[in-house]
């Protein structure tokens, strides 16, 4: 069964893409500008109306709707749809999706990170559904001469309360698009909700179970030819010489190519291989032979990267939340320290970064699965000094982005070889590429102190971070200044009287960029087992203790309640741990509880992962079970098998051989509950990943004692 | 460059290529079989998992020398039209997240119910242990091969 068309692109609507012209209206966090005529998008018949530039319906009442957002697995082009289907009173069954283009005046806000797709989308998708409805029921009132009041409406049919008349939205479509937009519009309470809060399977499920869903890779242009790269190891090594010639006259080489192109404020040099098919590339690589001149940058080895982490602890660095006064605590007191490491890691996407560009003379034309098309169409624009508009973007699905295809740099190599080559070039890294050359998630060092007055009770807590501010990045960043959510996911609810989170920047050449979770990724870590630490040294229950800190806090209480009664806290099974950590980021909250036991080979067995999340209002709960699933898997992949670490300046880890991920055979069972509540609609993709390692170190602790500060670790050494 | 004659999803097909080409870059570039990917290009990840005669292997470390006379099978000759039971089974668990993996995953999968029609849970997870899945859809990998083999066992599919 094949739950919708597709209309992505393939071969054959490349030939006659001519971006998405026209014009549109629309409500607030989208388009202001009206005009009488939406023209349908690339790909879509000229059969359809358009009520908005993200709904169309044809004569035939064939609903389309267009996701602005891209699709990463995350499950947008399943949920954008139902936000507006919950208005719009349409079965999302009947209806097709179809991916836009880049259009910040159309779509507004369509990068997908941060967790923000549906808490940014919540209210102006479901208005642009309802506007499109309520014009759709003014049509068919006008046509029977009835009051709008006399009309209801459901999937997709409106009905004449009085005569029991029915017109379906194809019927009286035009109609409607002749309508202004209605601005007073009242949308549906969750008590309504006949779409939202619903497990509705997939849209992109069957494409992407028989080979049909359009990833980057598998799109083609007409004269698209093939590069490889072989970028500097050290990221800012110098290119000597290379054996251009030799490499030249191999079969299938079209050219080789010194390649400079711009990485945060640090350019990068490579040389490219063009070639009339990939593995001609590849072949030729391998006789590539560059020398590299590394004057003046240093080759750091692992263990001076650590070295580097710890002196820097010992400086002192910009402090983002204070309460109390930490610089006055009672004299005499205790104090206790631990210090927690998370190394570099990398994203490892399953698709490895990839696209198409064509570069023709003042325009150029993007086909690839990208996070944030909009960011990726400027930044080529402003590269190739060409007008923002001249830049046409076509997304694909992404296999795999967790913040890496947000990033902009294989774009520019793309664009920077086919302004050389003036044709379509598809760029694709290899997986070593991929894996060695960033950027990485930051590695991050954490003091943690906190002190006791003389009665044994905490009267102050600091955390201090030490890693590579991304905001430092970039040409003419304000170093002085740290970026405000370094601290994501360490929790400032917790109510000590005195309290300091600390952060030293460490300026460090290798480049960095947002991984799952970000910053709250490494955050959590430090934060949570340092709280179980502290219910440790009182002797106190560690939920017990954090509902004390907690106070007065309904739903972190209630997370925490949620995860005591599903996880069997106070009946653990004999000769079995239980760790708990709740960590708070992206805008929702959850608590995990893992359960560990030990082999008679003394290896650790995680036996289960509970989960519970508030993540207020959802809307398709299957995919929030789907993200904390991947969240779990990700994040225990970090916790006990990945890292990224340097010899020489390189990355020592280039492919799965080294970096190793989690396995079928590794992957715990995870047991879910959602919060019910009417809260607003929080984060999901990440919010997930931050508890999982804290919770394990913390059930390792309540198994065995072993207290584990540094990531990642081995399962069988405990 | 050698004219090579495959049988791929029961066609021949005939391709001008140079004979140490990966079966992979073959299927997908010189063909024109986008379901198969491209993951790591050293057999670890297992994203271009097709069979041959049956067997379940890498094509991305495969040279396209090795697999004439005989017989392979990508993701597009399990059904176009997910009529397969274990497709049918990953759309009913609801497994893909990203799906790039998923051919991969699936072409394993199939491969395993073909030889041995009622595995165990180890069973699966042991001949699913080669396909890795960033996205972390293992559970549910795992419940809807088994969810397949019993409706295959069922004749319910």
């Amino acid at each position: 069964m094949e739950p919708i068309k597709y209309l992505g692109y393939n071969r054959r609507d490349f030939l006659k893409l001519t971006g998405m012209a026209g014009a549109v209206f629309g409500l607030a966090g989208f388009a202001t500008k009206k005009e009488n005529k939406i023209v349908p998008l690339s790909g879509m018949s000229d059969e359809n109306v358009g009520l908005n530039h993200l709904i169309f319906i044809d004569k035939d009442s064939q609903v389309t709707l267009v996701n602005h957002r891209p699709e990463m697995g995350q499950g947008v082009y399943q949920s954008m749809p139902m936000l507006i289907a919950e208005e719009l009173e349409i079965n999302l069954k009947d209806i097709q999706v179809i991916q836009s283009g880049a259009d910040r005046e159309k779509y507004g806000h369509q990068q997908v990170g941060g967790s923000s797709s549906v808490r940014k989308s919540w209210t102006p998708s479901r208005q642009l559904g309802a506007a499109a409805r309520m014009m759709l029921v003014q049509a068919a009132a006008e046509q029977w001469a009835v009051p709008v009041g006399q009309c209801s409406v459901q999937n997709g049919v409106i009905r004449n309360n009085s005569s029991g008349a029915e017109l379906k939205y194809g019927e009286v479509v035009e109609k409607a698009a002749t309508y202004k937009v209605p601005t007073d519009i009242k949308l549906k309470s969750k008590g309504d909700f006949k779409v939202l809060g619903k497990s509705l399977p997939r849209l992109d499920a069957g494409l992407k179970t028989n080979g049909k869903a359009v990833f980057s890779l598998d799109m083609e242009v007409e004269g698209m030819v093939y590069a490889t790269m072989l970028r500097s190891p050290t990221f800012v090594g110098k290119i000597e010489s290379f054996n251009k010639e030799e490499v030249a006259a191999l079969p299938g080489v079209l050219n080789v190519l010194k390649i400079e192109t711009p990485v945060f404020s640090f350019k990068r040099q490579a040389v490219a291989i063009v070639a009339e098919n990939y593995p001609a590339a590849l072949k030729a690589k391998k006789a590539l032979k560059v020398k590299w001149n590394n004057e003046g940058v240093k080759l750091w080895s692992e263990k001076e990267v650590i070295d580097k982490f710890q002196s820097s602890s010992e400086v002192s660095g910009v402090v983002l939340e204070s309460e109390g006064d930490m610089a006055n605590l009672e004299q005499g007191a205790s104090q206790m320290e631990a210090t927690y490491y998370c190394p570099y890691q990398a994203h490892a996407c399953m698709e490895p970064m990839n696209a198409i560009v064509q570069v023709d003379g003042d325009s150029c034309t993007f086909w690839g699965g990208v996070q944030s098309p909009n960011w990726i169409k400027s930044t080529l624009a402003n590269y190739l000094s060409i007008p923002e508009k001249n830049v046409e973007m076509n997304i694909s699905f992404l296999g795999g982005g967790f913040g890496r295809k947000a990033f902009t740099d294989f774009a520019l190599e793309a664009a920077s070889i086919s302004k050389e080559m003036k044709r379509p070039i598809k760029l694709i890294w290899t997986r070593e590429d991929d894996i060695s050359q960033g950027p990485f998630r930051p590695a991050a060092l954490y003091k943690m102190s906190a002190y006791f007055n003389k009665k044994n009770e905490v009267t102050g807590l600091k955390n201090k971070l030490i890693t590579q501010d991304m905001g430092h990045q970039w040409p003419g960043a304000n170093k002085e200044e740290v970026t405000q959510w370094i601290f994501e996911g360490a929790n400032k609810n917790y109510g000590f009287s005195n309290f300091e989170l600390e952060a030293v920047p460490m300026e460090f050449p290798i480049p960095v960029m947002w991984w799952r979770s970000v910053y709250a990724s490494t955050n959590g870590f430090a934060h949570e087992s340092f709280i179980d630490e502290l219910a440790s040294a009182l002797k106190k229950d560690p939920i017990a203790y954090r509902k004390t800190l907690l106070k007065n806090k309904k739903r972190e209480s209630a997370v925490l309640d949620q995860i005591k009664k599903m996880s069997g806290w106070n009946n653990k099974k004999q000769g079995t741990g239980l760790g708990v950590a709740m960590v708070e980021s992206f805008g929702s909250i959850c608590a995990q509880a893992v359960q560990v036991s030990k082999n008679n080979k003394g290896s650790i067995t995680i036996e289960k992962v509970y989960v519970a999340m508030d993540c207020g209002m959802t809307v398709n709960p299957d995919i929030i079970g789907q993200q904390v699933e991947g969240s779990i898997v990700m994040g225990l992949t970090a916790a006990i098998k990945s890292k990224i670490s340097f010899e020489q300046g390189m990355a020592v880890e280039k492919n799965f051989d080294k970096f190793k991920m989690l396995r079928i055979h590794e992957s715990p069972e995870v047991q879910l509950h959602i919060m019910d509540n009417e809260e607003a609609p929080g984060g999901v993709g990440e919010p997930a990943l931050p508890p999982i390692a804290p919770a394990l170190t913390n059930a390792i602790f309540d198994l065995t004692g072993k207290r584990i500060r540094t990531l990642p670790f081995d399962l069988n050494e405990i | 460059m050698n004219q090579i004659k495959l049988n791929i999803n029961n066609e021949v097909v005939e391709v001008q290529v140079d004979p140490s080409t990966p079966l992979l870059w073959v299927i997908r570039d010189f063909v024109g079989l986008k379901g198969t990917k491209f993951g790591c290009g050293i057999a670890q990840c297992g994203a271009c998992t097709v069979h041959l005669d049956g067997q379940a292997v890498r094509s991305c470390v495969l040279p396209v020398a090795a697999v004439v006379n005989k017989k392979i099978t990508t993701i597009e000759g399990i059904s176009e039209n997910n009529a397969h039971p274990v497709q049918k089974a990953w759309v009913e668990h609801q497994v893909p997240q990203c799906g790039y993996c998923q051919s991969g995953q699936i072409m394993s999968a199939v491969a395993l119910l073909d030889k041995n029609p009622s595995p165990n849970s180890t069973e699966v997870v042991a001949a699913m242990q080669g396909n890795i899945c960033r996205c972390g859809t293992y559970n549910r990998i795992k419940k809807a091969i088994l969810s397949a083999s019993k409706d295959m066992s069922d004749g319910t599919n």
